[in-house]
Parts: structure tokens; C-alpha cells; sequence
């Protein structure tokens, strides 16, 4: 079991520009100032151009360790440009409105925010670990 | 994906290091997972996304490096030098099923099987291929280039001087190259000759016709399987190999001769055989080239840059695709390796992961965004968790539950909350059905705790319940919040913790609905049908109206979940509670001006009598002078008599419309004694 949460923004002109906007804003509200972000381009079926997102490894600072596989960075979210196809279903002219979306795990970022090394701990509910939250 | 470093330099020049090229390839969309350091050699691990596969090829990944670092392409000669004998005396190619989109193929003669070079074994084992002998490595050498699949048959093994691609039939049978014989179903693509199954198309080949040590003659295959039914057909036969998983992801159909004419070339550089001319091309329905129009102001529309035309027209230059210009937009031809390719917004990513995503500048959106609100309802569910966590641990439970939680439960069969939905093809019987009670999750996590040494527990989870629902397909969820107290509440200092027990919990519910300022809220002794103890459970009821149930829980339950303390449990329905707040009419009454008057009064009743009903009456036979009723002692005496105790209320008395006399609250209590004694046969202490 995991929590999954997903963004939508549709409107005149939303770009590109504002997915990265948006979700550095994100990235540094929940990890701190300090953490570097950037943008890898990825695949998912709905969006178009797609993106991921990484965040400076928040254990070791970037310099690389066991957390983030010695790469330096953590891969904490999708995200992309709506694909026309979706938005054309959802009742929208493509050219003329534009979004992007993302999604993220709930438990991966709360990992990472509070240093949790075992996805299990947020389903096993001992209290020992309940009571740091 | 494993790329060799070395191997790689054979079709583009490199002149930077492996860290500099695995993160260009990375910030590129090819994601580089591992470089490992090997003898004279780095090896990278690719991550491929699936629109990706073509990268599965080396000199797809080549393409890619080189519009990265605008290195040209060395592309080997594929052609071979062929004999005067020609094809059509050897073999002819059938295609009876439309899984098949292309299949070719070509003879080779005077064949000397060998182990192939050492610098080829080299090759295949870096990247975890184990080398069999010439005719083999160098099928498994093209595929690793080309990302094209390949077989070779021994051509003097197979009957009729036919190949016949199509479905099998009931019955047949096939000896895989891994000695496996493997039932065939029909569905399943075959490759025939004219008699009998050879090869499982685009899997495996069949022992029958494997290349040995005294084969003479091969038939090279090069073709097209369709990638769904391969990927069934695979697992069907529990194969999943380097082959099929090519098929499932997808190959160029434009590249099979290449990959054909490659393997024949390679061979007859290695002197492993000589190519009878021609090749059998079965090619039912060729491919209609790709054209994609792109519109650089579409471009920087949706990515929100400013890509000069001419910029645009050089990244898909780079990436060696022919361009068009015209006034407002490019036509832009898509080669057959890059099937990823269907429309202008792939175009716009290809140009943006050129440009390079961080270089695309961030914004925060200058304009206004529609309000999103969440409903009173949502807000509300939010509250009540705020004011649960003040005292319970919020804990988060599955919802698919093993059926055996109905009987640990004592559910009684004919009970409504036996009908559950059952999971169609749950992970293992712990998930075989959906709950329709939170307790049996609550009751796990106690259990849990209480064997880990956590011993004062008070938990609760907000979460749905299920109902089978048979006018829709999909189930009723009901939100429930459910809480669970066991054990004793931490003391401190000053106080010795007492225990957590019905009347702890029971403080706690109503704390929780008393900051909803609901009227009328009752604890009705109730007589459970199940899970709780009988004599120790209520109906929580607002202003008549049933909104869940608390107790303790039944000790044959606590047994059977190996919990050795007496514990206790509440279960409120969240919409019923959330209905009963919106409906409630919240009115301030103003304060007297007029003294308050107390009285206590101490009443003898049976031990069955209900203290709280007893308030209730002691209340309406008070008037509205009557302003409070608090239970402040209760006494158990053998000078009471058997079965018998003492309630002592503290009585307010107040009046807004003037200060009240003792011979007023005296008839007042008068009559309360005189209405107590008639319903619960009570009598003053």
C-alpha cells in the first residue's frame, strides 16, 4: 500500500515554464531552500513532453551515498505537459488550452523529509514510531 | 541495458569521460543507473524508459550521443559479398498470420562452426551474453547493435525447404533450445518448416534444428513479431528472453535487411561461411513513412521559451532527421527507428530535451488560477482527525482483510456484515475480502503493539468500509472512525495512571462530539450481537438518532487475538455524525443575573439502573430550573442492601427572572424524588 498524490493545472498558456516553477516552489518549501532541483526528461503515456523531478540528495547533500545510489540526486516526482489526446477527452482544444500535471508517492517524500529507511514503518503502526509524528 | 564503452566507440568517436557521458545522457531522457569500472572499459547501465526501446540497440544509442555531442556517426557496411547461387533454390518464406508483420531471411554456405573471436566473447559477456559458438554470438553481436532479434536454423535440419510463419495447432509440441518441450497452444506464433514447429516466434528456437558442430548450411533469420502476443505467449511458456522482451518494447521494422545483411557481412568476415545471393523479404503491408509538422511558435507556446526557428531546424538536424522549412512551420521526416515519434508534441519534446530542460527558464504563474475549495464535508472530516489526534495515534490499516476476522469477531452468520466483498484474486487469503469493520485493522495493530512491549495503547483510523452494492458495479464505502483503548494513561509524577477503560473512552467520544456542540447526545446500553461484551456497550445516539456504538470489547475476542487486556472500542458512522452537525441549531442562551443555587442529592437504586438515564430523569422532573446535573459519586455498601448502590448528583438551580427561594428548589427536588422513585425506584440516602 502507498498514497499517491496527483496535481492538475489546465488554462490559457500554462507551460512548461510554469510545471518547473511550480514544482521547485514545491521542492523547497518541503526540502529546504538549499536542495538543488532539476528536470530530466522522462516518459508517461498522458503527458507530453514528461519530465521528472530531482532533488539533491537530501541524506549526504549531493556528494553521493547509499540513499541516492552515489548519483548526488533523488527522483521524487513525474510530471509533464498534458497530452493533447487527454486533453482533447477531457473536452478541450489543445491549441488552445495547455497544462501539465505530476504526480508523486506521499510516503516516499515523507521518507525523505523525516529520514524513514523502511517504507513498512508508516503500515506496521507502532506506536513508538506514531508518536514522532 | 549494459553499454560498453569500447564496443560503443566502433560507430561514434568519444571524447569525453563516462561520467560527462552519463550525465548528458541522463539530462537527456536516457537515464545512466550504474557506470562500472571493467578491465579497460566502463560499462553504463541504462535505464530505458518504454517509449525508449530502440536504445536497446547500440547504434541507437550512438545516434542519440551523437546529437548530444555533434560527433558524426560511423555506421559499419552491412552489405556482404555474395555467391552467384541465389536464394530461391533454398527456401520460401510463408506469412500466414497477421502476427507476423515481416519476416526475411538468408542462406549461408560451407559453414564452419567454431568459437567465435575472443574480442566478440569479450563483448557479449560484458554486457552479460554468454558466447555459444560463431553462428549464434554473431546473432546475439547484431542484436545488441541493432536492437534487432535474430535466429539462425541449421537449414539441412529443416524439412521441406520451407518456412511457414503462423499460429500453432492443438497438439503440437516443440523442444526449446533449453531443452524444455513445451505444449503449443493455438495463438501462439510459430515458425514452421514444412512440416512441424522449429521455433517459438520471437522467443525461442527449437533444439530440433539448433546449430552444431556439424551443421554446413544456415538459414539467418531477421524478421517482425507482434509485440502483445509475444509478450502472452511468453509468459504462457514462462520464457522470457532477450529476444521476446525486444519484440514487447518494439523494433524497426525499416531495419531488419540492415541487421540481415549484418549478421551474413559478419560471418563472412570471420570466415564462418559463405552468403548464397539475395535475401527472402516477406513484407506484406510495408510501413508508410512518418512526416510530423512542428510550429516553432507552437514550441515555445507550450514550453514557454523562445527557440529561434533556426535553433529548432539544428537539434532535429542533430538528431539526423531530414527538415523541410517553410514559413510558419517544419515538416520533419521521422525515421523508422524512432516509432516513439507520432505527432508535433514528441517533436517539441525531442527539441526540449536537445535544448535541455534546466535551460527551460522556471515561472510562477503570473495570473489568477480558478479557486479550488474543498466541501463542508471535507473540511469537516479534516476537524474531527485534528481533535482525534489530541488523544489517540492515528493508524492506517488495509482494507482488504483476511475473512477470518468475521469469526474472531463472533459475527453471527446471519449478520449483514458477513456480506462482504470478496477480492477476485487476492495476494494471499490475509487479503481475501474487503472490511466492513475497522475494528479487525485496530485490532492487528493492537495486537502488534501489545507484543512488542507497547502496552498503553489508545488508537484510532478513519477509513471506508465496503457494502456489496447490486445496483452498481463497484461497492458502497462508508467512512468510518473507530478507536481502541487498552492499558493504562501515562501518569506522570503526580498522578498513578488509571486505567484507559470504557468511561476513558467513552471521555474521549464525548470530548470529540462536544466540540460539535450537539444536543442531546446519549450513551444507550445496548446488547451487542457481537464483538463487544454484553452489559459493557452503548448506541451512540444524537438527539435519537444512532451514530455508532462503544464498548468493551468481548473477552472471547480478546482471546482469540491473543490480547490478555480488557479493551475497548468505538465505532462512529462520520457522515451520519457530519449530517447531525449540519442539522443542529447552535443558540447561545445569555447569562443570569440571578444566583445559582446547588444541591446535592444521593439516590439509592438496583445496580441495574443506568446512571445516565437516571440523570436524564432527575432533569426533565427539574424544569428548566434545573440547569446542570453532574454525577459526582457512586457507593456500594452491604448497609445499602444486596444489588443495591448510591448515585450522588450535584444539583444546579438557577432562574433568569429572579433569585430563587429555598422552598421553591425544595418542592423542585420534592418532585424529583417523587419521579425517580415511580420510574427507577429510587429512594433519598
Amino acid at each position: 500500500m502507498f498514497h499517491q498524490v496527483e496535481g492538475l493545472y489546465i488554462g490559457d498558456r500554462v507551460t512548461f515554464a510554469d510545471l518547473k516553477g511550480i514544482l521547485m516552489l514545491f521542492a523547497h518549501e518541503i526540502f529546504g531552500h538549499d536542495v538543488k532541483v532539476r528536470f530530466r526528461p522522462s516518459y508517461f503515456p498522458f503527458t507530453e513532453p514528461s519530465a521528472e523531478m530531482d532533488v539533491s540528495c537530501v541524506m549526504c547533500g549531493g556528494k553521493g551515498c547509499r540513499t541516492c545510489s552515489d548519483t548526488g540526486w533523488l527522483e521524487i516526482l513525474g510530471s509533464g505537459m498534458v497530452h493533447p489526446n487527454v486533453l482533447r477527452a477531457g473536452g478541450y482544444d489543445p491549441e488552445k488550452v495547455t497544462g501539465f500535471a505530476f504526480g508523486m508517492g506521499v510516503e516516499r517524500i515523507a521518507m525523505l523529509k523525516y529520514g524513514v529507511d523502511d517504507l513498512r514503518l508508516f503500515f506496521d503502526n507502532d506506536i513508538r514510531f506514531l508518536s514522532q509524528f | 541495458m549494459r553499454l560498453s564503452l569500447e564496443w560503443l566507440k566502433d560507430y561514434i568517436e568519444l571524447d569525453i569521460s563516462a561520467q560527462e557521458l552519463a550525465h548528458r545522457l541522463t539530462m537527456a531522457g536516457i537515464a545512466v543507473e550504474n557506470i562500472d569500472e571493467l578491465d579497460n572499459d566502463m560499462v553504463l547501465e541504462l535505464e530505458l524508459t518504454p517509449n525508449r526501446g530502440d536504445c536497446l540497440g547500440i547504434i541507437n544509442v550512438a545516434r542519440e550521443i551523437s546529437a548530444l555531442t555533434g560527433k558524426p556517426l560511423d555506421i559499419p557496411r552491412a552489405q556482404p559479398d555474395e555467391l552467384d547461387e541465389g536464394i530461391e533454390n533454398y527456401v520460401k518464406v510463408t506469412i500466414q498470420s497477421d502476427l507476423c508483420k515481416r519476416y526475411s531471411a538468408r542462406i549461408m554456405k560451407n559453414v564452419r562452426v567454431a568459437p567465435s573471436p575472443v574480442w566478440m566473447q569479450e563483448r557479449l559477456l560484458k554486457v552479460g551474453i554468454r558466447p555459444i559458438n560463431n553462428v549464434v554470438d554473431v546473432t546475439n553481436y547484431v542484436m545488441l547493435e541493432t536492437n534487432q532479434p535474430m535466429h539462425a536454423f541449421d537449414y539441412d535440419l529443416l524439412e521441406g525447404q520451407q518456412i511457414v510463419v503462423r499460429e500453432a495447432q492443438v497438439g503440437e509440441e516443440l523442444v526449446t533450445l533449453d531443452g524444455s518441450s513445451r505444449e503449443l497452444q493455438p495463438g501462439m506464433l510459430v515458425i514452421a518448416d514444412a512440416v512441424k514447429p522449429v521455433a517459438l516466434a520471437g522467443i525461442m528456437g527449437g533444439e530440433s534444428s539448433e546449430i552444431g558442430e556439424g551443421t554446413t548450411t544456415i538459414l539467418l533469420e531477421s524478421a517482425i513479431f507482434d509485440g502483445t502476443s509475444t509478450r502472452r505467449t511468453a509468459k504462457k511458456v514462462g520464457l522470457r528472453t532477450e529476444s521476446s522482451m525486444r519484440f514487447e518494447k518494439g523494433v524497426d521494422i525499416g531495419g531488419v535487411i540492415f541487421a540481415l545483411d549484418r549478421a551474413a557481412r559478419l560471418l563472412e568476415i570471420l570466415g564462418a561461411g559463405e552468403v548464397v545471393r539475395g535475401v527472402c523479404d516477406v513484407y506484406p503491408h510495408p510501413a508508410k513513412p512518418v512526416t510530423i509538422r512542428i510550429r516553432p511558435d507552437r514550441v515555445n507556446y507550450v514550453l514557454g521559451t523562445s527557440i529561434t526557428p533556426a535553433e529548432i531546424e539544428g537539434f532535429l538536424r542533430k538528431l539526423s532527421f531530414p527538415v523541410e522549412v517553410h514559413a510558419d512551420h517544419m515538416l520533419v521526416d521521422i525515421p523508422s527507428y524512432r516509432p516513439d515519434l507520432t505527432m508535433e508534441e514528441d517533436l517539441i519534446e525531442e527539441v526540449a530535451r536537445l535544448y535541455g530542460y534546466d535551460n527551460i527558464s522556471s515561472q510562477l504563474e503570473p495570473a489568477v488560477p480558478t479557486h479550488g475549495y474543498r466541501t463542508d464535508y471535507q473540511r469537516f472530516q479534516e476537524k474531527l482527525l485534528a481533535l482525534a489526534t489530541h488523544r489517540m495515534h492515528q493508524v492506517i490499516t488495509y482494507s482488504f482483510i483476511n475473512p477470518r476476522w468475521l469469526d474472531i469477531l463472533g459475527i453471527p452468520e446471519s449478520s449483514h456484515l458477513r456480506n462482504a466483498v470478496k477480492v477476485a484474486n487476492p495476494f494471499s487469503e490475509e487479503q481475501g475480502i474487503m472490511r466492513t469493520s475497522l475494528l479487525p485493522g485496530l485490532l492487528e495493530v493492537a495486537s502488534r503493539n501489545l507484543a512488542r512491549r507497547n502496552e498503553d495503547l489508545a488508537l484510532f483510523e478513519m477509513g471506508s468500509v465496503f457494502w456489496p452494492c447490486e445496483s452498481a458495479p463497484l461497492p458502497r464505502e462508508v467512512l468510518i472512525m473507530a478507536g481502541l483503548v487498552t492499558g493504562k494513561v501515562s501518569g506522570g509524577w503526580q498522578v498513578t495512571g488509571s486505567e484507559m477503560d470504557f468511561f476513558y473512552l467513552k471521555g474521549i467520544v464525548e470530548e470529540l462530539l462536544g466540540k460539535f456542540n450537539l444536543p442531546e447526545i446519549r450513551f444507550q446500553p445496548f446488547m451487542p450481537e457481537h464483538s463487544y461484551h454484553p452489559g459493557r456497550m452503548a448506541a451512540i445516539t444524537v438527539q435519537g438518532k444512532r451514530l455508532g456504538t462503544i464498548g468493551e470489547l468481548h473477552p472471547q475476542v480478546l482471546e482469540r487475538t491473543g490480547i490478555e487486556k480488557r479493551t475497548c472500542a468505538f465505532e462512529i458512522d462520520v457522515l451520519e455524525l457530519f449530517e447531525a452537525v449540519s442539522d443542529r441549531k447552535h443558540q447561545v442562551r445569555g447569562i443570569s443575573k440571578y444566583p445559582a443555587v446547588k444541591r446535592d442529592l444521593a439516590l439509592v437504586v438496583s445496580e441495574e439502573i443506568n446512571a445516565a438515564l437516571l440523570a436524564e430523569t432527575i432533569k426533565t422532573a427539574g424544569t428548566n430550573l434545573l440547569v446542570k446535573v453532574d454525577l459526582f459519586d457512586v457507593y456500594r455498601s452491604p448497609q445499602l442492601g444486596e444489588d443495591k448502590k448510591s448515585l450522588a448528583y450535584a444539583l444546579t438551580f438557577q432562574s433568569y427572572q429572579n433569585t430563587l427561594q429555598d422552598d421553591e428548589i425544595s418542592a423542585i427536588v420534592e418532585r424529583i424524588l417523587q419521579k425517580t422513585a415511580e420510574v427507577h425506584g429510587a429512594r433519598i440516602r
